[in-house]
């Protein structure tokens, strides 16, 4: 336990500098590209409203009229901080806007993301019985067709069918904005039904992918051989032995999938104008609110360094062989 | 030898019918980007009809909100598609099998950095490195296919990197460097040609993305507008969905098809190489 | 009173293969009596391990048994339904594998994993399972606490140790032990071996050694089965094949491994491949490779001679072999 616990501090450490080269490129790149960086930082400046005190005030807190390296130096500070910039086009700090927008995409995503990750591995497990099988090609197929829709084109494919054509579901948004029910539970739920299901129907035939890969081949390791001669039976083998191991490239995949997860949830966010990071990464882009694009790419880059950390020391509890080099 | 090799393996492929349909849907959208001049009834850009009119004999698949013809549209957005799918991942292919090989053969601290900056693209959220790089460089979208490429390339080199590693210690590679074949000569005559057939699996594959990742971009307003592209002309389609489906349909249906032809194709050659995935009962 | 324990008769399982059959095991015939060992040795592909494990059928879908008999005490396992098969696996039949590097979960203890052969089989209390479970693993020379170990945690030594335990412990009549030492280092490989029939004594077990090494085979077994291109050449006691082998395939074998007693002998690598089994070719498998192949050989394929009481070798020169003569065309062809 000693071990796992400096394999686990080891992988914090690591980490560390991972998130300081992010920050450190976010700061490259809004230096190097065409115009004044002045200009993205204060990008929205200019709308009516914001009081002068404000801009200025902005101005000298990231140093803009400070040499490069001071300001790199200041910046690198600020983020650490948790101060990510200011949009003034919202007229509220970055991580302000970030923090209010994170509960709905969580949301969103989680369910869905359990969901597809329990039925896509089972289902895949189930396939790497009979390889070849009719009923293994049949799911095959759909999952290639799956797998190859545009999430967003599924998404508007879904609304067009259920909501415009069937009127089961609403088409936009987390709450109704008028009704006896709006605002309630129900209400909520329906409005999640539609992005959640676009989002499982994507998702889900990597897990099958994943987990019938990795159980066919475990199927064909001797120690299979071994509990069949035991005379356990063929499903006791599948579930207890070969599927057990075959969740240590699952973990894996689920973690590398957090940006699939990530571009999935932007674009069905913004098709169903769900109020989540997502929808406000594409309001940003609508509105070339820099401030806010930066701080979404930073504040998702450490997002995701964290999530593959845990990953990581999951996949350690999981399999024993991890060396705690 | 080589000839003999690729009969081999498409022997071996054509019995996937799955694969073989793939191959069947990229040749078919082949022709119609190479003939898209002699097949489309109306220029993409000119107004043709009256704005948003459903399908009918004159326009098989409508008309948008400038009344230009989409079936006109979708056939030249096959040829940007096909370019931008093939071009970003020719980039990633190139880079990453240059920069997965090289360094493994040699070993050291240059493979050592390699792997820490595969290592760095890998935890970095593709779509919001995508969005913050075009969002303030332009969308221009040969600019877009090149930052496309560069966010690829790492899968292929980690795949180039374990078959070179695997490769180093066989025996007919020893040999031919116990010959004295200077190292470049190895690496480029025996190494990549017996362990590129995974990476160009994988390439394949990623032609597909880059295509999703094209409308993905133009779906959030990042595409390029002064080109006709299936991701365009279903951004501008889908603010009309629910009065004019005929606008989202046709073009994702392209997207999606087409981006299927690549992934069985990739898959097949996959199941090709690795015929346990389907063995028979 | 002899008992004969397993008798297979004329068994034939092929694999289904792009183009064919993989004829692996072809027509083979054996019988083993209670309380004894028997060996079956060849080189690699040759059909031997297919052989250990047709008598669990515990073959990949593409197997399929062509015909023949495996009588296990009177009954026929190839007419038994799966859930019969599986009654029978490990509690009157188990395996010690071969690779014990793999032969267990990576990821569960050893201990657990032996408890659960015990559980799965008999219907057992867990403290119950538990004291066996401590009981085997001093028997095969395992300190208790090694339970709670992951494979990887283990000796190569160690693992097979534990491989052993767990095919104990139902109680089997009979063990079939495919190349049990073949990944492991010679001294310990000579203490596995030691373990295997010194359990064998004491729970008087019937064992099928498969081993690709004929001094394995002459060290542990009382009847020895050698076996070439998926069927056997040449079977008899131990102490008269080794004394006179009447099939130039035996004599190759014998050479092609140092005896760990006897005389030094010159060792011989013979030369070419073994036999395709897709398709095999007319005749005497062996033929391609024979020092002293005649016409005949490639047309017929060899009848079985009683060279002597119990001892058969199928080859069409079996009773005018000059031994000698075929050492020393071995040792020209090197």
């Amino acid at each position: 336990m000693n071990g796992l616990r400096r394999y686990i501090a080891r992988r914090i450490l690591e980490a560390i500098p991972l998130i300081f080269a992010i920050i450190v490129f976010n700061f490259v790149i809004f230096h190097i590209a065409p115009g004044d960086p002045t200009s993205y930082m204060m990008a929205g400046s200019g709308v009516a409203g914001i009081d002068p005190v404000v801009i200025e005030a902005m101005k000298k807190r990231w140093g803009l009229d400070k040499p490069l390296l001071e300001q790199l130096v200041v910046y690198l500070s600020g983020v650490i901080r948790g101060d990510l910039g200011y949009s003034f086009f919202r007229n509220k700090p970055v991580s302000e806007v970030i923090l209010e927008r994170v509960p709905a995409t969580l949301l969103l995503i989680l369910p869905s993301a359990c969901a597809s990750i329990v039925v896509g591995t089972l289902i895949g497990a189930y396939l790497a019985k009979r390889p070849g099988s009719k009923l293994d090609s049949t799911v095959s197929t759909f999952s290639s067709i799956l797998y190859s829709v545009p999430v967003f084109w599924l998404g508007l494919i879904l609304l067009i069918i259920f909501a415009f054509g069937l009127k089961l579901f609403p088409s936009s948004g987390m709450v109704s904005p008028i009704g006896e029910y709006a605002g309630s539970v129900t209400d909520m739920l329906q409005h999640l039904f539609l992005p959640s299901l676009t989002l499982f129907l994507t998702d889900v035939p990597i897990f099958i992918r994943t987990a019938r890969a990795s159980v066919i081949e475990i199927m064909r390791e001797d120690f299979i051989t071994t509990f069949k001669a035991m005379g356990l039976k063929e499903n006791a083998v599948l579930y207890k032995h070969a599927l057990r191991n075959a969740l240590l490239p699952t973990v894996t995949i689920a973690g590398m999938l957090l940006g699939f997860l990530l571009t999935g949830a932007v674009l069905v966010e913004t098709v169903f104008g769900w109020p989540g990071l997502g929808r406000t990464t594409y309001e940003a882009i609508y509105m070339r609110d820099y401030p806010l694009i930066m701080g979404i790419f930073v504040f998702s880059s450490i997002v995701f360094i964290s999530i593959t950390l845990v990953v990581d020391i999951v996949y350690a509890f999981l399999d024993p062989r991890v060396k705690y080099r | 030898m080589v000839l003999a090799k690729i009969r081999m393996f498409w022997l071996e492929y054509r019995r996937d019918r799955m694969a073989v349909f793939g191959l069947a849907l990229v040749v078919f959208f082949a022709f119609i980007a190479i003939l898209a001049p002699f097949i489309t009834p109306y220029d993409p850009w000119s107004f043709v009809s009256q704005a948003l009119s459903p399908p009918s004999q004159k326009n098989l698949f409508g008309t948008d909100k400038l009344g230009r013809d989409v079936f006109s549209r979708v056939i030249w957005g096959t040829r940007v598609s096909f370019i931008f799918g093939l071009g970003a991942a020719t980039i990633s292919g190139l880079i990453g099998i240059i920069l997965g090989a090289i360094p493994a053969y040699y070993g050291g601290w240059l493979d050592d950095l390699l792997s820490r900056i595969y290592e760095f693209i890998l935890v970095i959220p593709t779509i919001f490195l995508l969005i913050l790089i075009i969002a303030m460089f332009g969308s221009s979208i040969y600019f877009s296919m090149a930052v496309v490429g560069l966010t690829m390339w790492p899968y292929l080199a980690r795949i180039m990197r374990a078959q070179v590693l695997s490769l180093k210690s066989k025996a007919y590679v020893q040999a031919s460097i116990g010959l004295g074949a200077s190292g470049i000569r190895t690496l480029f005559k025996h190494i990549i040609p017996n362990g590129i057939q995974p990476v160009i699996a994988n390439i394949t594959i990623q032609i597909a993305y880059a295509i999703l990742t094209e409308a993905g971009l133009s779906f959030l307003g990042l595409g390029d507008t002064t080109q006709v592209s299936w991701g365009q002309i279903l951004y501008w389609g889908h603010l009309h969905i629910a009065s004019a489906w005929w606008n989202t349909v046709f073009p994702g249906l392209a997207i999606a098809l087409l981006a299927l032809g690549f992934t069985l194709i990739g898959d097949g050659i996959n199941n090709t190489l690795n015929p346990k995935m389907r063995e028979s009962r | 009173m002899k008992m004969v324990l397993l008798e297979v008769r004329d068994l034939k399982m092929y694999y289904r293969a792009f183009g064919g059959w993989i004829r692996a095991v072809d027509g083979i015939s054996f019988e083993l009596e209670r309380g004894s060992t028997l060996g079956l040795v060849g080189e690699s592909g040759c059909g031997k391990s297919s052989v250990g494990l047709s008598l669990l059928k515990l073959l990949p879908p593409t197997a399929k048994f062509m015909s023949g008999e495996i009588l296990f005490d009177g009954t026929d396992l190839l007419n038994l339904c799966p859930e019969d098969i599986r009654k029978i696996r490990w509690k009157r039949i188990s395996m010690i594998f071969q690779n014990a590097m793999n032969a267990l979960d990576p990821v569960k203890k050893v201990g657990d994993q032996l408890m659960e052969a015990l559980t799965v089989n008999v219907n057992v209390r867990k403290d119950e399972a538990k004291k066996k479970a401590v009981e085997l693993f001093e028997r095969v020379g395992l300190s208790a606490d090694r339970m709670n170990s992951y494979p990887h945690e283990l000796s190569g030594g160690m693992k097979q140790r534990v491989i052993i335990a767990m095919a104990l412990v139902c109680n089997p009549e009979l063990i079939i032990a495919d190349e049990p030492t073949t990944a492991l280092d010679v001294v310990v490989q000579d203490q596995i071996m030691q373990l295997i029939l010194e359990l064998k004594e004491k729970f008087n077990l019937s064992i099928i050694f498969i081993s690709h090494s004929a001094s394995v085979i002459a060290e542990t077994c009382e009847r020895i089965c050698v076996m070439y291109g998926g069927k056997i050449v040449e079977q008899a006691d131990v102490r008269s094949i080794f004394k006179s082998p009447y099939h130039p395939y035996t004599i190759s074998l014998f050479y092609s491994y140092p005896s760990i007693v006897g005389e030094v002998k010159k060792l011989i690598s013979l030369p070419g491949a073994p036999p395709n089994l897709l398709n095999p070719p007319a005749g005497c498998r062996f033929a391609p490779r024979c020092p002293i192949a005649k016409k005949v050989c490639k047309a017929e394929e060899p009848p079985k001679f009683e060279v002597k009481k119990g001892h058969y070798s199928h080859c069409h020169f079996a009773m005018e072999l000059d031994v000698r003569k075929i050492q020393s065309m071995l040792e020209g062809l090197t």
